[in-house]
């Protein structure tokens, strides 16, 4: 019976019941991608705009534990004057908890 | 339809096999729909219970390691953790509401009295700076805000699972995407919190400081604990002057902006100065769609919480007829309590400059009263 089955499709049949198969993967396996992609977390790259209180020059380094506005930090590039930390904030890249 | 055509034309015992098929089918889901469809829900929301759980289990360890840095006996820590992440705070009877917000008041203040207290018998090595404790008692209510997340989201799951209701665990299916995004954005508040970083909700104290240390502003007087966890500065700028509010930082705090408010109201009152108005500034809310950073005016107490500050400042500039400004810097829940994002810091010099606009244009005569609203954390 089952041979009969088979011996009657044509090729036809045959590329539609793959699609079908092929399209009951794809869905799966995208929900299962969609599930994985929730527990992605954005690692914060978190940045330091220094600002010099002498000459007005700025400069972008690391934040460092213990930084918090107005610090005063390090010293000027350009003129060797007290720089203070002008603004924190984070500039963002994702990737994958284990 | 030729493979249906051709499977039809094999036999007529394929035929009948194929139709019975069908009716059985349509009879299981006539009867049997609601149950495999609540199955379904079951496995997706106890998918998303587990990532609930990896996220509270995370945010608790990451705590409680930092909190142990701090302690001197770290075998007792877990323990006053544990005791500490379970407490909860009961709001008052609201039947007979005249007179509620002072008690809201009292109950709020003795809870924050006591957790702060509490987490100060947790750390308790020597010389730890009382803006690191702020910020240790921040991480312990994220870590609190992720338990009740994932106790209340159980609690539901359970409930539906035992009594087998399909429309329980439909309503849970639909909320729980949003309530995993919240959940996630507490875990990296706790993050935040542990580095000392100034989150988007700092952008109001941030501003507030600006606005006083900058080349242009003089400052006159700076009263630090001018009422609890609250900083005043009077200063003078375009010869105008100033009563400029903050909480103290920059340890993770809000401060009491009403009480400030309504005690610089009722001195100048006394002084007999003209108040022109006061201008709020805070983060709020954004709609989907909306930019974060985005800067937009309007009237009224621009201030969140439990509403007990909002009440006394909307009471206060009522009673003496002061306009209320507002000026909100827009962001999502999750970029509020996480570290501030590049838009929102760059927001500053756009809230000055209407600020200065405001004092030039609508608020011509007498002093100004100017409260930078939020978490003060990293921001001194």
């Amino acid at each position: 019976m089952y041979q009969e089955f088979i011996l009657q499709l044509n090729n036809f049949d045959l590329i539609i019941i793959l699609t079908l198969i092929m399209i009951f993967i794809f869905i799966i396996l995208s929900d299962m991608r969609r599930q994985g992609r929730n527990m992605r977390f954005k690692t914060p790259e978190i940045a330091v705009q220094l600002l010099c209180k002498n000459c007005g020059f700025k400069e972008i380094r690391k934040f460092k534990e213990g930084d918090y506005i107005s610090k005063h930090t390090d010293k000027c590039a350009k003129c060797g004057g007290d720089m203070i930390i002008d603004l924190i904030f984070i500039e963002e890249t994702t990737t994958k908890k284990e | 339809m030729n493979m249906i055509s051709s499977v039809l034309q094999i036999s007529d015992e394929y035929n009948m096999i194929i139709q019975t098929l069908y009716i059985l089918l349509f009879i299981v889901l006539i009867f049997f729909g609601q149950r495999i469809q609540f199955h379904l829900s079951l496995l997706e929301v106890g998918s998303i219970l587990k990532q609930l759980l990896f996220l509270r289990n995370t945010a608790i360890n990451q705590t409680l390691n930092e909190l142990k840095k701090y302690s001197q006996d770290e075998t007792t820590v877990e323990k006053k953790f544990n005791r500490l992440i379970n407490s909860f705070m009961i709001l008052p009877e609201a039947m007979d509401p005249s007179g509620i917000v002072k008690k809201v008041e009292h109950i709020v203040d003795t809870r924050e009295t006591r957790f702060l207290d509490d987490v100060k018998r947790i750390v308790n090595k020597e010389n730890i700076e009382e803006a690191k404790i702020r910020n240790l008692s921040n991480m312990v209510e994220a870590a609190m805000a992720l338990n009740i997340i994932y106790k209340i989201v159980q609690h539901y799951y359970l409930l539906a699972k035992k009594t087998k209701n399909f429309f329980v665990m439909a309503q849970l299916q639909m909320i729980v995407p949003l309530i995993f995004n919240e959940a996630k954005s507490y875990l990296q508040a706790i993050t935040a919190f542990k580095l000392g970083t100034p989150i988007g909700d700092s952008i109001g104290p941030l501003i507030a400081h600006k606005f006083v240390f900058n080349d242009e502003t003089k400052i006159i007087e700076e009263k630090k604990e001018f009422v609890k966890d609250t900083t005043l500065y009077i200063v003078e700028k375009n010869g105008r002057t100033f009563y400029v509010i903050k909480a103290s930082g920059p340890g993770g705090n809000v401060g009491k902006p009403g009480e400030a408010i309504r005690k610089i109201i009722n001195s100048l009152k006394k002084e007999k100065k003209r108040i022109s108005g006061v201008i709020m500034i805070d983060a709020a809310l954004k709609l989907e769609g909306e930019k974060t950073g985005e800067v937009a005016e309007g009237v009224g107490a621009a201030i969140g919480g439990i509403g007990v500050e909002k009440f006394k400042i909307e009471e206060i500039t009522t009673k003496n007829k002061i306009p209320l400004y507002a000026i909100i810097i827009k962001q999502s829940l999750a970029e509020a309590i996480t570290t501030m994002k590049k838009e929102i810091a760059q927001s500053v010099n756009d809230v000055i400059s209407r600020i200065e606009r405001l004092a030039r244009e609508e608020l011509k005569e007498g002093v100004i009263i100017l409260a930078g609203i939020g978490n003060t954390i990293g921001v001194p």
